[in-house]
């Protein structure tokens, strides 16, 4: 009776693996799809490895939906011939019940019942700010600060890194040293600066938005740190140490418009000790007696002396 | 004109000549009296002051024109014995010996004194008489005196300045330097405390 208990368990317990299997494969995550919010309120969306692929996709409110049943339409192309499902302006208050999405070619399913959230694409204008980011407001990261202090007899020479602003706005900025939370946000400026022409569209979007959101939810969370810019200068923090990470938000004001930037930074630091050595640029001193009035005073009395030998001789001479 | 009257104008350009360089030769020689003087009175000064005084004084407080008395030197062989000016300036050397560089006084390492070479022997006008074995005195600010040997006599060039630095680490010593052969060479002499 155990025995055969036991093998119903193993059973059932196999049965319910195969069916969360079979329920993967069919939902397939929305990863597989970006979606870009044009700013004619059209949207555009992306399906992954697909971009050159004529496919024809389908959408319905009902999760359940036979999908050989559905309608389905052809893939269009956006303005880098890439292939897309269009969602018109016009027909975008469909999508505000749960809508899900079946992407077909000829009678392979690509996609099978994605859930389709318009709420969450990025727009078009975010899309052009994430990738300008870094490149939004001008610095220069290469200047540094020196300073020198004599300590215990030595010359104390620091040089530490420093930001220069270089345009001529309002600045203010918060300076945040670099932990695992913000590595990310470093992590997807790299890859957004490797970005080439081969790069496609669907992992553009994907990392631009996600760059984008995690850029506004960090600078989010210290909203209460904004520090004036003196001198359109940023120092590095006294007690930063050689190589170390920091990640800068930068945020230009003028009376009509607001920026804001990021720069990832890697902290500088040169230290160096010298032992002061007085050094002697100096002649021994002069001490000699000068006797140039003497031997001077000597020549005019003896040429006194001649000069009356002489006038008394042409004296005798005229007598 | 004739030559008696060239003559004659000569003589008189010579004369005003000799008295204005005359006049010059005057002063100098007065200037060196008197500095010789105050020097001799600064020094005056401090042994009254120690004469009248029972307990030892605690520091040499005296000036010469402003200048800072920071010692006496005294060589008994030449019979030199002047106050020692803290700076070393072209108007401090014409009024006293004064300390070129190095420590204090007394002070362990080398203090090097500079005098003039003057023509009439005052001032560093003797050293050269000086011999290896002779004794210098010196008297620092707290008027403790310590004696000091002759060890090394020698002639340098001015831009030679290693005579600054002690020969013996540890030691007192005290380095003269004065003009010698005009202003082309400096003779330098050595002493170290006597004692060690």
């Amino acid at each position: 009776m155990t025995n055969l208990k036991s093998k119903l368990t193993i059973i059932a317990i196999v049965f319910m693996l195969v069916l969360i299997a079979i329920q993967t494969s069919i939902f397939a995550s929305n990863e597989n799809i970006q979606i870009l919010e044009k700013n004619t309120g059209d949207y555009i969306i992306y399906v992954k490895d697909n971009l050159n692929t004529d496919f024809e996709f389908a959408f319905s409110n009902d999760k359940l939906a036979d999908k050989t049943a559905l309608s389905y339409y052809a893939a269009q192309e956006d303005t880098n011939g890439n292939k897309i499902a269009l969602v018109n302006s016009s027909t975008k208050d469909l999508f505000l019940a749960p809508t899900y999405m079946w992407v077909r070619v000829g009678t392979d399913y690509i996609l099978e019942c994605v859930e389709i959230d318009l709420a969450k694409a990025i727009n078009e204008n975010d899309l052009q700010i994430a990738a300008n980011l870094t490149k939004i407001i001008k610095v220069d990261t290469t200047k540094t600060n020196t300073t020198e202090e004599t300590i215990d007899g030595k010359k104390v020479t620091t040089t530490v890194g420093k930001v220069v602003l270089m345009g001529e706005g309002e600045y203010s900025y918060i300076l945040i040293k670099e932990s695992e939370e913000y590595a990310k946000l470093r992590d997807l400026a790299t890859r957004v600066s490797k970005f080439n022409s081969e790069t496609d569209m669907y992992t553009k979007i994907q990392v631009y938005t996600e760059f984008f959101n995690k850029s506004k939810e960090l600078v989010s969370k210290n909203t209460n740190e904004w520090t004036k810019v003196e001198n359109n200068e940023i120092l590095q923090p006294e007690d930063s140490e050689d190589g170390e990470k920091y990640i800068l938000w930068i945020k230009e004001e003028n009376s009509t418009t607001e920026k804001l930037d990021i720069q990832f930074l890697t902290s500088y630091k040169e230290y160096s000790e010298e032992k002061i050595v007085e050094t002697i640029t100096t002649k021994l001193p002069v001490t000699y007696d000068n006797n140039i009035l003497l031997i001077v005073l000597a020549i005019l009395v003896v040429a006194i002396i001649v000069v009356c030998i002489r006038i008394k001789m042409l004296n005798k001479r005229e007598k | 004109m004739s030559k008696i009257k060239i003559y004659k104008i000569i003589l008189i350009c010579l004369i005003i000549a000799a008295i204005i360089i005359g006049a010059l030769v005057v002063i100098k020689y007065f200037n060196l009296y008197k500095n010789e003087t105050e020097a001799k009175q600064v020094i005056a000064n401090i042994k009254e002051e120690l004469k009248n005084n029972d307990e030892p004084i605690k520091e040499i407080n005296q000036q010469i024109q402003g200048n800072k008395v920071v010692g006496i030197i005294k060589i008994p062989k030449i019979e030199l014995e002047y106050p020692i000016l803290e700076t070393t300036t072209k108007e401090t050397l014409n009024l006293s010996i004064t300390k070129f560089w190095g420590n204090q006084i007394n002070e362990i390492g080398n203090v090097s004194l500079a005098g003039h070479n003057n023509l009439n022997g005052t001032m560093f006008g003797k050293t050269k008489k000086l011999q290896v074995g002779d004794v210098i005195e010196l008297t620092d600010i707290q008027n403790v005196t310590l004696k000091y040997k002759v060890f090394k006599m020698y002639i340098i060039d001015p831009n030679d300045i290693s005579c600054i630095l002690p020969e013996q680490e540890g030691t007192r010593e005290v380095t003269l330097i004065t003009c010698t052969n005009g202003n082309k060479n400096r003779l330098i002499v050595k002493a170290r405390e006597q004692n060690i």
